[in-house]
């Protein structure tokens, strides 16, 4: 078994070229390459977390923007109950008003009608109350006793009545 | 029996190119090199920087992270982990390539004729080693037990036809094509010089001038000798990885070899899933050792006791 000096001395040179070439042509792009889409898939997922942060943000203000809405419509539900029951309170008493009012005032009419009516009827009456009494008794009486037997029997009339 | 059984401690010259000696162990490591440095050419054509890769991107980016996260989990540092990586990734998948080279069928039965003897050869095969580089011929019928060597069990020495019709009765060996570079001391002594140099520029460029105070420590008598016992230490780190990585996968191929030598065909295929698996372990201890050594070299003393003192 022999140890050349030679024969390492150039395979310490193969070895080295062999290094040198592997080193520059194979470990050095591939490495960047790695480092490189290493350096992607970080910054891919920060930006899944960042997006998946937004995400969050956003579902909470959604959540608070439903809650506020919702708090909102039930207000407004509310408040538009209310005053639809005041305005149908309202309109009710304005209705009720109105027709208290119709009535009153069909009453008065109705009250002023007959007045006029019995007013209308009153000197009929008198004079056909004093025909029939002259017929009936047959004598004559003055003006001022006879107009004081109508007043008096038109009196218990209207009484009567 | 039609094959031989080649068994040889170390590697096999089969080029002289320049002076330089191109061992089988040398030849396969070059394979294994080209292979890489020409995927990695072809994958950096290929490569883009896209969140959908194709197959071979994707296959690829997940070795790297693998290897990385494995880094990671022990530096627990990205600075360190960055700088550490490309050293560590490469180590596991050399010495993977290599492991699982050296197991490919045939990778130990395509023969040529050496071109060097060794030293301790010498004295027998003075004359095989005259034939040129140019001349190297695949030998495809060993003869068996015809010429045994001291240094190997081959049975592949045999006659070389050039040699016998022109100049006389030269004897070559026949040794095999290609070897697992791992299974050759050299190639191991290599990335562990690698290893250990390495750990002490990562420890004084991280901790400077302090780094070597684990060395040289006059405060007392003991510190003294622990300093020594740590010089020691890092020698033997270098042999301690290269007979380990060298011996496990050399263990293997011999195991593989007379088994495949004694009894054929199906036997060996248990043996070759061990190896696969020997294989892996013995690149990922290497690299994790490497690793732990990178770590502990760069860590200052404080640094380790407050780490034991939250564990």
């Amino acid at each position: 078994m022999e140890i050349q000096l030679t024969q390492i001395i150039f395979q310490i040179i193969n070895f080295g070229v062999v290094l040198g070439a592997l080193t520059y042509f194979v470990y050095k792009p591939v490495l960047k390459l790695l480092n490189d889409r290493r350096e992607k898939v970080a910054a891919a997922a920060a930006a899944a977390g960042e997006v998946m942060q937004e995400k969050e943000e956003l579902e909470r203000v959604r959540e608070k923007t439903l809650v506020k809405a919702s708090q909102k419509a039930k207000k407004i539900e509310d408040d538009a109950k209310r005053e639809a029951r005041e305005q149908a309170k309202a309109i009710l008493d304005q209705a009720k008003a109105e027709m208290t009012a119709r009535e009153n005032k069909f009453n008065a009419e109705l009250t002023k009608m007959k007045k006029e009516e019995l007013k209308k009827n009153e000197a009929m009456i008198k004079q056909a109350a004093v025909l029939m009494a002259e017929k009936v008794l047959g004598q004559a009486i003055d003006a001022k006793k006879h107009q004081k037997l109508i007043d008096e029997q038109i009196d218990q009339v209207i009484e009567s009545l | 029996m039609a094959a031989s059984l080649h068994v040889s401690i170390s590697a096999e010259t089969i080029l002289n190119f320049f002076g330089l000696e191109i061992s089988n162990s040398i030849f396969t490591s070059l394979i294994v090199s080209f292979f890489l440095v020409g995927f990695a050419l072809y994958f950096r054509s290929q490569f883009r920087h896209t969140d959908k890769p194709s197959a071979l991107q994707n296959f690829v980016e997940m070795i790297v992270e693998s290897l990385y996260n494995f880094v990671h989990f022990i530096t627990e540092n990205h600075k360190k982990s960055a700088l550490f990586f490309p050293i560590i990734a490469t180590f596991f998948i050399f010495i993977v390539l290599n492991n699982y080279l050296g197991l490919f069928p045939g990778v130990g039965y395509v023969m040529v004729q050496e071109q060097h003897i060794s030293q301790s050869d010498l004295s027998t095969q003075a004359m095989a080693s005259t034939a040129p580089a140019e001349t190297a011929v695949p030998v495809t019928e060993v003869a068996e037990g015809e010429h045994a060597t001291e240094e190997t069990t081959d049975a592949s020495v045999t006659h070389d036809e050039t040699a016998d019709s022109g100049e006389g009765s030269a004897l070559h060996k026949a040794v095999p094509l290609m070897r697992a570079a791992t299974a050759d001391l050299n190639t191991t002594l290599a990335l562990a010089i690698i290893s250990v140099v390495l750990t002490q520029v990562f420890g004084v460029s991280h901790l400077g001038l302090a780094y070597f105070k684990k060395f040289i420590d006059f405060s007392s008598p003991i510190g003294f000798f622990v300093g020594i016992l740590e010089m020691i230490l890092e020698t033997a780190k270098i042999v301690s990885f290269a007979f380990r990585l060298f011996g496990n996968i050399f263990a293997g191929e011999v195991l593989l070899a007379v088994m495949t030598y004694l009894v054929g065909v199906l036997v060996p295929a248990p043996f070759y899933a061990l190896e696969l698996f020997v294989g892996f372990i013995q690149g990922l201890v290497f690299s994790m050792l490497t690793l732990l050594f990178f770590n502990l070299a760069t860590k200052g003393h404080h640094e380790e006791e407050h780490e034991v003192a939250q564990a």
